[in-house]
């Protein structure tokens, strides 16, 4: 279980982790959008609960050609 | 006007026996099609003369002996995320003003082969991301939405626009509008119908399918549009079976789930009710129930999400950056909001979605399809951000209607919604009937032997 907590997003933080991305937000932008990763930042930590153990991602490639 | 026929099925039998042309259906869909537009706006833009000459092509093709079956000269629309060449593609937004498309989507490409008249490009939630559809209004109460994403498609085919049309589904958006609109929607087994020449919202989670009055008419069109196609990474070369051959009718040994959790958790008590009727009318045809518990029920919104918005954020990555200020702001929110979820988090949603098809196969060894309310609620009034639910509970409008339609996303099971009532408002309530990866013939049968023995989808809005 990861025990460390995710910093609560702020506007500046949004904005900083967006340059990461090379995505620009100005203020109202960041603040507009902080509520929402929060809330998917929520949704994807409770995953943590499920015993993955060597589980793999169902990832969709085909190798053939044809 | 309306329309002389609902039903490709009733259509196309006069087409064949020459009781009517495909230019005078044409003609007739396409004057119902203007009224309709003038109404609720499904269309983003009608093909007059495109289908004029379709039509004329299909009357001298059946004139000469030359019939090519059930779809033949039978007007379709086309949800506005799928390619037809020469013509814009723009996923209802600003942000696509440029898109000209330089051949058919293989959905599109199949129905032109089996002779089907598109008549006109519908709506979608901007990119298909939402299912409010808010262009478009529901066509049985003109104050609430058509949901989405396919709302266009749903709207004009409940009110009889065209007698078929195409939608895709990533969490939802064939169902949902669906069941809002009180029409039959089909979204088939993940790599059944190849998404070729289709506007991705995320690749993983993406079907296309059918949109109809009937099942019978979602099975003929799915028996056009199915099928392995080597341009689509996800698609799945398996059989495609007669899905017209008759089966019996009645469900006589068939295994119901009827899950005790989940589903039931956040509904409407009218929408329950009536859910909790068809049931009954299941059971009467010779169903059995069986009562099933869901695994991982908690998971299914976190890894809906987890999943959709980095992938949606991919795929917008370059015109976000170009033509933020061309989206909407809801779209341009989810956009912005998926860049920043890390790959590892990403990928944990891809191996807990693996957990959950397991535990859904598990599943299906006591039961045959599971059947489940299509939405919570009836459609939401323009407008509206909330449902309130009977234990107090309080949820948007969109996590309402995606949760109950997201399970067959991420499991990618085939699932049919079908009209099983309707509320004091008189707006339409949906059954889904979920069956095994590539059984969408078991779950045609079920819809088709409850619809047989029900009449709400006889009953049409007043437009």
């Amino acid at each position: 279980m990861i025990e460390v907590v995710r910093p609560a997003l702020t506007a500046e933080r949004v904005k900083d982790l967006a340059l990461n991305t090379r995505l620009v937000l100005h203020g109202a932008r960041a603040e507009a959008i902080a509520p929402v990763v929060e809330q998917i930042f929520g949704m994807l930590d409770d995953l943590d609960s499920v015993g993955l153990g060597e589980t793999p991602p169902s990832f969709s490639f085909r190798a053939n050609w044809k | 006007m309306d329309l002389p026929f609902r039903s490709i099925t009733a259509a196309s039998a006069a087409l064949k026996d020459k009781g009517i042309s495909p230019v005078e259906l044409v003609e007739k869909c396409l004057d119902r099609a203007e009224f309709v537009q003038g109404e609720i706006n499904p269309f983003v833009i009608i093909l007059h003369d495109q289908a004029l000459i379709a039509a004329r092509r299909a009357e001298a093709e059946i004139a000469k002996g030359n019939y090519r079956g059930a779809l033949h000269g039978i007007p379709l629309v086309i949800k506005d995320l799928c390619d037809i060449e020469g013509l814009p593609t723009t996923a209802s937004s600003k942000v696509r003003f440029d898109h000209i498309a330089n051949e058919n989507a293989a959905c599109v490409e199949r129905l032109v082969e089996a002779g089907a008249i598109i008549v006109g490009k519908t709506h979608t939630h901007e990119f298909a991301y939402g299912i409010i559809t808010p262009k478009t209004r529901n066509p049985w109460n003109k104050n609430h939405i058509p949901g989405g994403s396919s709302g266009g498609t749903a709207a004009a085919v409940a009110s009889g626009a065209c007698l078929g049309g195409i939608g895709t589904d990533t969490g939802g958006s064939i169902r949902i509008p669906a069941s809002v609109c009180g029409t039959v929607g089909l979204k088939p087994t993940f790599g059944r119908v190849s998404r070729y020449g289709v506007t991705s919202l995320s690749w993983s989670l993406d079907h296309v399918g059918p949109l109809t009055y009937s099942v019978t008419d979602a099975a003929i069109m799915l028996g056009a549009i199915a099928g392995f196609d080597v341009r689509d990474p996800g698609s799945v070369k398996v059989p495609v079976p007669d899905y017209m051959e008759p089966g019996s009718n009645n469900l006589d040994g068939l295994r119901v789930g009827l899950p005790t959790n989940f589903y039931f958790d956040g509904i409407d008590s009218e929408v329950e009710t009536i859910v909790r009727q068809a049931y009954k009318v299941l059971e009467q045809a010779g169903a059995s129930l069986v009562e099933v518990t869901l695994p991982f029920a908690d998971k299914y919104m976190g890894v809906e999400f987890g999943l959709c918005l980095p992938e949606a954020s991919a795929y917008h990555q370059k015109m976000l950056r170009e033509r933020s200020d061309k989206y909407e702001d809801d779209v341009r929110t989810f956009l912005e909001a998926g860049e920043l979820i890390p790959a590892t988090d990403y990928i944990k949603a891809l191996r807990v979605r693996e957990k959950i098809k397991q535990g859904w196969q598990e599943l299906y060894e006591k039961i045959d399809v599971l059947v489940a309310p299509s939405t919570p609620a009836t459609a939401a009034k323009v407008g509206q951000e909330n449902f309130q639910w009977p234990n107090g509970t309080e949820e948007t409008v969109t996590s309402a209607y995606v949760r109950l339609s997201c399970p067959a996303n991420l499991t990618g099971l085939p699932s049919i919604s079908v009209p099983c009532g309707f509320s004091s408002e008189e707006l339409p309530v949906g059954i889904q009937v979920l069956g095994r990866p590539f059984e969408e013939k078991t779950i045609i049968h079920v819809a088709r032997v409850y619809e047989s023995l029900t009449e709400w989808h006889k009953q049409f809005p007043r437009l």
